[in-house]
């Protein structure tokens, strides 16, 4: 037994967040220092990230016309992994959905949307070119083009403000990042063991689907149980890249389990516009995935060694 | 005297039957009853396999894949 989580949350990103320490004590100064700095990290990625703030680094950088863009080094450091993520997700993940996403009908925060027909992006084209110039600490997007972090920018913020409190506090025994539902962890809970997260069950609200053992690592959700809008709430905002469309394939939800949310993230948007067997063979490249799929009709599938907690009887 | 001393033993030794029988009993559950998933699994024999998985009360965090209402 370490002691207790020292827990603080606040309202980021469109969404309820959180950041928690392990500790002995919860007066101790580095307790606050810790929490503070993750906290403060949350908010500077997003003012860097962000597409519904128009001072935001990406919302300059989209309105550059094709032009380089001095932007915020956490911009630039998102910018190369999403680039990464979308050639190992061979494009299922891509970071320049927007004019899609815009013209299906997300075009403002999910509170304040409104109903109106979707329609499809004219001259829709997937893998819109970016470039990232780290050493100049500035990146451009090709003319006509624009970029939505929205499918990695909350694993890479969780990650990042992860890092910020083991900075604020060397040798912090455990801490946790939670971004509306996408999870950084980081060394032991309270009672010394794994951290533990419960996956909510897309079909039953309320409900705990399962729960995961996960000692350090990214966890991160997509689907499509509960951000629809548009007509009779038929759309929702899983893009699939090759359509410029919603999604058609796909499941409910998806949990991926990663060595850090920056990667767990953008392969559950990958997952979540792909159907089982896609699923399947797009983990067996990555062992160090798992996954639990929720498809729309059927059990639920683990795929890979995921960390399940409870016993498995037969 | 004696019967001072039964009495003084008697209180303590009452009062370590208490503290024994306090320290060993379970605090009464206030957490809700998770209710069991099927779900479907690769078993040891690498062969998938349909299960019931018990998810366990006391999360740290919870998924979710969109803000939840406004409070």
């Amino acid at each position: 037994m370490i002691g207790r989580l020292v827990q603080r949350t606040f309202r980021a990103m469109g969404t309820s967040c959180a950041v928690a320490v392990t500790t002995r004590s919860a007066g101790e100064p580095r307790v606050e220092r810790a929490l503070d700095a993750g906290e403060a990290e949350v908010a500077a990625c997003e003012q860097a990230l962000s597409r519904f703030r128009p001072d935001s680094d990406l919302s300059r950088l989209n309105g550059g016309e094709g032009g380089w863009v001095d932007v915020d080094m956490r911009l630039l450091e998102a910018l190369s992994a999403a680039l990464h993520a979308r050639e190992i997700t061979d494009g299922k993940f891509d970071p320049t959905i927007l004019p899609a996403l815009v013209a299906a009908g997300y075009d403002r925060t999910f509170d304040e949307l409104e109903e109106r027909p979707a329609r499809t992006a004219d001259g829709w084209r997937a893998a819109a070119e970016i470039e990232v110039d780290a050493g100049a600490g500035r990146a451009r997007v090709e003319a006509g083009a624009a970029v939505d972090l929205g499918g990695i920018g909350k694993g890479f913020s969780a990650t990042r403000a992860l890092q910020a409190m083991q900075s604020a506090w060397p040798g912090l025994p455990g801490g946790l990042v939670d971004l509306g539902g996408d999870i950084a962890l980081a060394g032991v809970t309270p009672d010394g063991g794994p951290w533990r997260v419960a996956i909510a069950d897309p079909r039953t609200p309320g409900a705990t689907l399962a729960t995961l053992m996960v000692e350090s690592g990214g966890v991160a959700t997509s689907g499509r149980d509960r951000r629809r809008f548009g007509p009779d709430r038929t759309l929702h905002h899983l893009i699939d890249p090759a359509t410029g469309a919603s999604a058609l394939a796909g499941p409910l939800t998806v949990t991926v389990v990663a060595p850090d949310a920056t990667e767990a993230e953008p392969h559950a948007t990958a997952l979540a516009v792909s159907s089982l067997p896609e699923a399947r063979a797009h983990l067996s490249r990555f062992p160090q995935l798992s996954a639990l799929y929720v498809p729309r009709d059927g059990e639920p599938v683990a795929i890979g060694n995921l960390p399940l907690l409870a016993e498995v009887a037969a | 005297m004696r019967r001072v001393w039964a009495t003084v033993v008697a209180f303590w030794a009452m009062l370590a039957i208490v503290g024994v029988i306090a320290w060993s009993r379970q605090a009464p559950s206030t957490l809700p009853s998770a209710t069991p998933t099927v779900m479907v699994v690769k078993g040891k024999n690498g062969k998938q396999q349909v299960v019931v998985v018990q998810p366990t009360a006391g999360a740290h965090a919870t998924t979710q894949t969109s803000p939840p209402p406004p409070a």
